[in-house]
């Protein structure tokens, strides 16, 4: 009951951008060994109800950034629990990039941290990512899952650019990579222009696929 | 014949440039520019504009551009419908979209202002800097404001030549001052607005007959990385 009691305040306090409240009571539930992801995940329900309250204009664009910063902290902070609890092999390999022409990466960055936290292994481009680097990566070590990441109309020409580039060099008979693009403006028909397989708007929803794609591919 | 009655629909940021060219008998509406941030809010506001001013013109002009995609599904029942086919408002102030795919080549991390955004409250990362530090204290809002304007490196403040810049630059240097960012002035132009209002509209515009809805494939026809 306690820890219900706990579990609530957490949401409530990071839903009211309470930093100082949850990294404390994310280090303490830490400390006595609580598991890493009931804490991701309660602080992921907060992340929609801050969502919401977005939505009915309860917060500005300030109060959504605020909340993604305290949500990250919060990831930092578990990862080491997270991977003590991470046996056998890793989930999967994502290769992750903004793609060329766009610099925004709070998305990618949280979905890079998300990742590594559920037991993948991820290479991260950075920013400006010509499709010819993202080539070069895949040649070099094959990803399970390509992630391109984008907020601008100039993202999704060069998220489409890297679609067609990687594909265009997949052998015959070699399975396709599945690409996955995210950033907060993208839509169905946007997806449909750059040819991407999956799309996503929320960093978590990208991870959550990861996990589909890779659950697919090894079913063990 | 009779001349086709036009109306002007734009955004508030746009109406800076464009209430100067408005040839006489013109007329011109102006929305919030807060809508920006909400393409699902701008496109229920644009619509309402368009619906409310039924009959009133046989062409109407928006001063809008895909607007991430507030602009989608928008249609006019007994009017058509013109649009630039840029991406946002600064490819309008900068004269064309070419010139905006110049500017941001050149430096992918550019933050843009007008005078239109500043008088807004440009709604960006300045305009939050002032509402979060009332909010959550100075230090908070510095940090957040360097979150949204991480990768960020020039601030452009660009000059259409319909104003002078003084008071405005005023701001944009301080600001570029504050977040560490690189200030530059640079050259805009009316090509684009005037033709808006007075035409050809080629292909820099999407024309939309009455009853159709302007389509997300009207914004990405024919386009490519090299254009």
């Amino acid at each position: 009951m306690a820890k219900e009691k706990t579990r609530q305040a957490l949401i409530a306090h990071l839903a009211d951008l309470d930093e100082g409240y949850v990294l404390k009571t994310v280090r303490r539930l830490l400390d006595r060994g609580d598991d890493p992801l009931t804490i991701i995940s309660d602080c992921e329900h907060a992340m929609r109800l801050v969502g919401e309250r977005y939505e009915r204009q309860e917060y500005y664009l300030s109060g959504l950034l605020m909340a993604g910063e305290i949500f990250r902290e919060v990831i930092v902070m578990s990862q080491p629990s997270m991977e003590e609890r991470i046996t056998g092999n890793a989930s999967g390999r994502v290769l992750l990039g903004t793609v060329q022409g766009d610099i925004h990466d709070i998305g990618k960055d949280i979905a890079a941290l998300a990742l590594r936290c559920y037991g993948f292994t991820v290479e991260d481009l950075g920013v400006d990512v010509p499709p010819q680097r993202f080539l070069a990566s895949v040649q070099n070590n094959p990803p399970d899952i390509i992630g391109l990441s984008g907020l601008l109309i100039a993202a999704y020409e060069s998220m489409r650019e890297t679609v067609q580039l990687v594909r265009s060099h997949t052998a015959p008979g070699q399975p396709a990579i599945p690409f996955i693009i995210g950033g907060s403006t993208l839509s169905e028909p946007i997806a449909r222009f750059v040819g991407a397989d999956f799309w996503v708007t929320d960093a978590l929803e990208g991870v959550r696929i990861c996990q589909r794609i890779t659950q697919k591919k090894s079913p063990t | 014949m009779k001349a086709a009655r036009r109306l002007v629909i734009a955004c508030a940021t746009v109406i800076e440039e464009v209430s100067h060219l408005l040839p006489p008998g013109m007329e011109c509406r102006t929305l919030d520019f807060g809508l920006h941030s909400d393409p699902g809010r701008l496109r229920r506001a644009l619509q309402d504009a368009i619906d409310a001013s039924r009959d009133e013109a046989d062409e109407i002009i928006l001063g809008y551009g895909f607007c991430s995609q507030g602009i989608i599904g928008i249609k006019a029942a007994g009017s058509t419908l013109v649009v630039p086919r840029v991406d946002d408002c600064i490819a309008i102030f900068l004269g064309s979209s070419s010139a905006y795919r110049r500017q941001s080549r050149s430096e992918p991390g550019t933050y843009y202002l007008t005078k239109g955004w500043i008088e807004a409250g440009d709604g960006g990362p300045f305009a939050e800097f002032t509402r979060m530090a009332a909010r959550h204290g100075k230090k908070n809002a510095e940090r957040l404001v360097r979150l949204m304007l991480r990768n960020y490196k020039r601030l452009a403040l660009i000059d259409t030549g319909q104003y002078t810049l003084e008071r405005y630059r005023d701001y944009a240097r301080r600001m570029a001052e504050q977040f560490g960012l690189r200030y530059e002035e640079i050259e805009g132009s009316t090509n684009l607005v005037k033709k808006m209002l007075n035409g050809p509209w080629d292909d820099e515009f999407i024309v939309v007959q009455p009853g159709r809805a302007i389509e997300f494939e009207d914004f990405f026809r024919n386009r490519s990385s090299a254009s």
